[in-house]
């Protein structure tokens, strides 16, 4: 037997889960705000919105409410559209450019 | 025709003149017979409709009275004013004036704008002034009045300068706006005291107020009478904003006869005799209004003794004149004053017209040095001339005679008047003899002085014609005004009994001998002053130039016109050029500029810097959203 102390770490309850959430959400959000290739940061966004989904699974188990199990899967759909969009336009930046680097696609500057 | 009809017509008539006139004839149209005869038919069915309202008053009974209504012009508050016009014996003599003289004017000026080169404008802005004449002198309450006021003040701009290529007739209109300005700021003031002490602006609810000693409003009646004052000053060339009247005379003649002597700048008495009821309850504004009036007139007169300008002459008499008729109402004689407002419109037209005349027939020469014995070669323009002379001389029974004789002898013997007033007023009759007689000397008589290139000529009809019947006006239109002593009581006092129940006459206390008396002296006095002008400048010619040398310090001074226009640059206009320029160097440049300069390049500083954060790097944008959020969620969550 482990002791008492060692027990309550071992014990995975719902901060465990919010504080991986929080943990993955911010490597997300730093993906998105640093990375310069636009692959990597449509990952980081794939990454936010399943800190998401853990969250909402995380609150359904230990709240006793199937909602937010339901509302991951209108998630991962909107998640799987937005990535196919997304990397469409990637590719067809990148068959226009020959590029991925963000940096080089500032011509919107006002 | 109903009256209202009638009262509509006769105000629209010269307004609608103005705008065909003034847009609808071509202004590059050099001939002045179309815009002319537009003008004065305008001019003309605005008299008949006048006529006819003065046939209809006199036909009423007690109560002389027409009132028309257009529309609820303001109403604020408490404060109302109604575009009303109203028609009573003392408006009624008015637009008969102003309707009558004008369309002589306007006749006249057909031939006198002969070669000028924008006749169309000039009718155009001469109906306008009608226009604006009537509103004055037809609203029922202050503030139409008021309206009018400016509107003859304008027109008085507009002509002055009508010909403002030349800058010295272009700032002339600028003075007699910006002296007038400053009177009708007093105009204002004292409105506003009226409606703020009686609650109302019309006409005919003041009239019915009544005003007892023991009220305490015979302060605020002071005050705004003197306001009052003020602004007539300013309008009717009195001490000290009489400055813009002679300089006035830059304008056309037939301009200075209708507005600078007829119409415009006797609104002033026009505006007191309306108002007489509380001028009378306001003794010291009456005082102040006599004083004024008779130092007026004898100041004007003085300066006018030496002039040789045919037009600035009757300018200065003009403003003599007008002294003359304050001093009238100032000494509680409204009816007398009017008198003179009267008779003075047909003479002092009369002379300015024959004026125009001598200028036009003189090929634009207005100096009388050069001219003399002009009598044979304008006959008709001499022979009316004449008329008016007599007239303004007090010659007996011609029209200035009674009514300037009315005026002394109120200022003699009425209780708000002094014998002072009386000896001043004498004085300054005699002056007027003088300097009118010294006019006819060295225009009409004596050797002629005419260069020998110029072709004197005749006027045409066009412009004999109103010359002949203003002169016969000079003649007889004192003859409503026969004093009782002179007729025996037998000829009725016809202006007196007119305006007996509108006007309030302050009795004079007076035996007949002393009336008698009184009139001699002032006769004689200008008898003799006349005698010894022609004496002087028919007879002996040569003493005259000896004159200026043996008083020499009294010649240049009047010579100057007491240098009033310099006191007046000196003290006035330029500290305060001085001042504005020194504002401007130095508050304007230095202090407001420097602060709105600062402002504006603090904001576009900032704007400068805060445009470095809108780069187009879309992950900054990014950076700036989380950044709102998590403050949000701070102050969401830390609340």
């Amino acid at each position: 037997m482990l002791p008492d102390n060692l027990v309550g770490l071992l014990h995975v309850g719902l901060n465990h889960y919010l504080v991986l959430s929080g943990l993955l959400f911010s490597i997300g959000v730093f993906g998105v705000l640093v990375k310069k290739n636009a692959i990597v940061i449509l990952m980081s966004i794939e990454l936010m919105l399943n800190a998401v989904n853990l969250d909402f699974v995380a609150f359904s188990k230990y709240g006793h409410n199937i909602d937010g199990q339901a509302m991951v899967f209108f998630v991962m759909t909107i998640a799987a559209a937005e990535a196919s969009v997304g990397l469409a336009i990637a590719v067809a930046v990148f068959k226009r450019f020959k590029e991925v680097n963000i940096s080089k696609f500032e011509n919107l500057k006002g | 025709m109903s009256s209202d009809t009638l009262v509509t017509i006769l105000l629209l008539s010269p307004f609608i003149g103005f705008l065909i006139n003034g847009f609808l004839v071509k202004q590059n149209n050099k001939s002045p017979v179309r815009a002319g005869i537009i003008g004065t038919l305008a001019s003309g069915i605005s008299f008949i409709c006048a006529a006819t309202l003065f046939a209809t008053l006199s036909g009423m009974g007690e109560d002389k009275h027409i009132h028309t209504l257009f529309f609820n012009w303001l109403e604020v508050g408490k404060f109302k004013a109604d575009m009303a016009f109203m028609v009573d014996p003392i408006s009624a003599v008015m637009i008969m004036i102003i309707t009558g003289v004008g369309s002589l004017i306007h006749l006249y000026s057909i031939g006198y704008m002969g070669h000028d080169p924008k006749p169309a404008k000039f009718f155009a802005y001469l109906n306008l002034f009608l226009f604006n004449m009537l509103v004055l002198v037809l609203g029922d309450n202050l503030l139409l009045m008021f309206v009018g006021w400016e509107g003859v003040g304008l027109c008085s701009y507009l002509l002055i300068g009508f010909w403002f290529q030349d800058p010295e007739k272009a700032s002339a209109g600028m003075k007699a706006f910006v002296t007038n300005r400053i009177g009708d700021a007093g105009f204002l003031l004292g409105l506003f005291m009226i409606f703020v002490t009686f609650g109302t602006v019309e006409f005919s609810s003041l009239s019915k107020m009544t005003f007892s000693p023991e009220v305490a409003m015979i302060g605020p009646i002071t005050l705004a009478t003197l306001f009052l004052f003020i602004g007539a000053t300013g309008k009717s060339a009195q001490i000290p904003l009489y400055i813009w009247l002679p300089d006035a005379m830059a304008g056309p003649t037939p301009v200075s006869a209708l507005i600078h002597a007829a119409t415009m700048v006797t609104a002033g008495i026009y505006m007191i005799v309306r108002l007489n009821f509380l001028f009378a309850a306001a003794p010291t504004t009456m005082h102040v209004i006599s004083i004024i009036g008779a130092s007026t007139a004898f100041f004007a007169a003085s300066i006018g003794l030496l002039q040789n300008d045919i037009k600035k002459i009757l300018a200065y008499s003009t403003v003599s004149q007008l002294g003359y008729m304050f001093l009238g109402v100032g000494v509680g004689a409204f009816t007398a004053g009017f008198f003179h407002l009267m008779t003075h419109a047909f003479f002092k037209a009369l002379m300015f017209l024959g004026a125009g005349s001598v200028i036009h027939g003189m090929h634009e020469e207005q100096d009388i040095r050069k001219m003399g014995g002009l009598a044979k070669k304008m006959p008709i323009t001499y022979g009316t001339f004449l008329f008016g002379w007599l007239a303004i001389i007090g010659t007996p029974l011609f029209s200035g005679f009674f009514s300037k004789d009315e005026i002394l002898w109120r200022a003699y013997s009425s209780p708000l008047g002094s014998h002072v007033l009386w000896v001043v007023g004498a004085i300054t009759a005699a002056m007027t003899a003088f300097y009118m007689t010294r006019l006819m000397a060295l225009t009409f008589w004596g050797e002629s002085r005419v260069a020998p290139n110029v072709k004197v000529h005749e006027s045409s009809l066009v412009m004999t014609i109103p010359l002949m019947v203003l002169a016969v006006l000079s003649l007889v239109g004192g003859w409503v005004g026969i004093p009782h002593i002179l007729s025996g009581g037998h000829i009725p006092n016809i202006l007196e009994e007119w305006l007996h129940h509108v006007v309030i006459n302050i009795e004079a206390e007076g035996s007949a001998a002393e009336e008698w008396v009184t009139m001699g002296v002032s006769v004689f006095l200008a008898a003799c002053s006349a005698y010894s002008a022609y004496f002087l400048y028919v007879k002996r010619p040569k003493l005259v130039s000896e004159l200026p040398k043996k008083f020499k310090a009294a010649y240049t001074l009047v010579y100057n016109k007491y240098f009033v226009d310099e006191i007046f640059q000196w003290t006035l206009i330029r500290p305060i050029i001085q001042l504005s320029r020194g504002l401007w160097a130095y508050l304007d440049v230095r202090v407001i500029d420097r602060t709105t300069y600062l402002l504006s390049d603090v904001v576009k500083g900032t704007g400068d810097n805060l445009k470095l954060m809108i780069n187009g790097n879309v992950q900054q944008y990014a950076l700036y959203i989380l950044f709102g959020v998590v403050v949000s969620l701070v102050f969401v969550f830390s609340r």
